[in-house]
């Protein structure tokens, strides 16, 4: 063999052994990153769970069983809890139908109270808010064989209503819906009322007359739309006073310039008047004589004598007559005394 | 209120000189009452004005006092609040004037 021959034998065998190599290393990983895995090759990380679990000492089987214990314990519970919640409102309601019975049997012993005396306007009155209320009733509970409801109907179906909802015939929210219904009559009744005058001065005085059980219920029932509504009045009559406040306080905050210029022209109204009256006094001490206040001009003149009787003025020549501003000065007058050094003076100084 | 007050006090003893506040007090003149037959008592109006003022007597007799109306004035234009407390006497007899013109007569 040749030397060429022998080196390619070698090369031959190392490669056939990198393959090999290779093929025992890469062969596995390759099949475990496949998309579709064998299940038997697939990793079971349960596998030894049960073991360690036993050697510590834990039981999974009975782990297991209690907490499906508790899971039912828990739906019990809340099934009960859901009960009880129907059973609170069925309550409710009941306790709501009973107050209605209650009404409805104080205004048919008051009713019979009356004995055999002819049905008073009072009676009939009730009777017509009753026919009232049935009707509206009959209308939202979809009709009746009746053409109108009683009271003993009403009492009825309120009773119907109950026990249908206590067998679960109806769901609380339908017997909700019925007695508000009812109470939706009642305010078409107390709208009626109110047409008719009810409290009201000149009204019919039996809609709400002390001790009428009707009376009273309708009042119970106005009670809160009163309140309202004098709330609602208040807070009107407050706005209005607000609003009104406010705009008075505008204009004065636009007009306060204004008003500090009328008191300044006033102020020098006054300085100038005064002034001229000073020296108008002093040029009639100056002269001598009297001064005349005339009443129409309201001006000043000087006479140098006494003047009598009628005379004209001599500002704006209105025709003055004398009259002295004290009464208890003698007519005519004497002439004051002159002080020492200034020997004139006049009436009005 | 009492801060629309000041406002307005301060804006009015702006526009008007001590001298001739002083000048007011010292002859008796009728100012606050004067101002308020030009302003809101004009002639023919008098009825529906009182009607107005009316819902704030309670107010104005509060707010309107003296001593309210001094420390009021001392806060915003100290030279006329000491006019006033000069001649003290002519501001109560101007105040009472004016709360008897708007809500007595």
């Amino acid at each position: 063999m040749t030397d060429w021959y022998r080196r390619l034998t070698e090369e031959l065998r190392a490669k056939q052994e990198y393959d090999e190599e290779r093929d025992r290393v890469l062969k596995p990983r390759t099949e475990q990153s496949a998309p579709v895995v064998p299940v038997a090759t697939m990793p079971k990380p349960w596998e030894g769970i049960t073991e360690m679990a036993q050697a510590m000492g834990m039981n999974l089987g009975e782990m297991w069983k209690s907490r499906e214990q508790e899971i039912k314990d828990a739906r019990e519970s809340q099934s009960s809890m859901e009960r009880e919640l129907h059973e609170l409102r069925v309550l409710d309601i009941d306790r709501r139908v009973a107050e209605l019975q209650r009404v409805v049997e104080e205004a048919k012993a008051k009713a019979q109270g009356g004995g055999d005396n002819p049905p008073t306007r009072h009676a009939k009155m009730e009777d017509a808010i009753d026919n009232l209320i049935a009707s509206r009733l009959d209308k939202l509970l979809g009709g009746n064989e009746q053409p109108q409801l009683t009271k003993e109907d009403i009492q009825r179906i309120a009773t119907e209503a109950v026990n249908a909802g206590k067998n679960g015939q109806t769901s609380p929210q339908q017997m909700m819906e019925t007695f508000m219904s009812f109470i939706s009559s009642a305010d078409e009744a107390k709208k009626k009322m109110a047409e008719l005058g009810g409290g009201q001065p000149g009204g019919n005085p039996y809609l709400t007359q002390a001790g009428s059980l009707r009376g009273d219920v309708l009042r119970v029932l106005l009670e809160n739309d009163l309140a309202k509504i004098k709330l609602q009045q208040d807070y009107d009559i407050q706005q209005e006073r607000t609003k009104h406040l406010g705009a008075l306080a505008g204009t004065v905050k636009n007009s306060i310039e204004d008003f500090a210029a009328a008191s300044r022209d006033e102020v020098k109204d006054h300085r100038e008047s005064k002034s001229k009256q000073r020296q108008q006094v002093e040029a009639n001490e100056e002269q001598g004589g009297y001064g005349v206040r005339c009443s129409e001009c309201g001006q000043i003149s000087t006479y140098p004598e006494m003047p009598s009787g009628t005379f004209p003025c001599q500002q704006c020549g209105a025709q003055i007559r004398l009259q002295l501003e004290s009464p208890h000065q003698p007519s005519p007058p004497q002439r004051p005394q002159p002080p020492p050094m200034r020997p004139m003076t006049g009436l009005d100084f | 209120m009492e801060r629309q007050a000041k406002a307005y006090i301060a804006a009015y003893c702006k526009g008007i000189p001590v001298e001739d506040f002083r000048y007011a007090a010292e002859n008796n003149m009728d100012i606050l009452l004067n101002l308020l037959k030009q302003v809101f008592l004009k002639p023919g109006e008098e009825k529906s004005a009182r009607n107005k003022a009316a819902p704030y007597r309670h107010l104005v007799e509060r707010l309107a006092t003296t001593e309210t109306l001094i420390r009021i004035t001392s806060a915003v234009a100290p030279e006329h609040a000491k006019v006033l407390r000069q001649h003290t006497d002519w501001f109560s007899r101007q105040l009472r004037s004016v709360v008897r013109q708007v809500f007595d007569s």
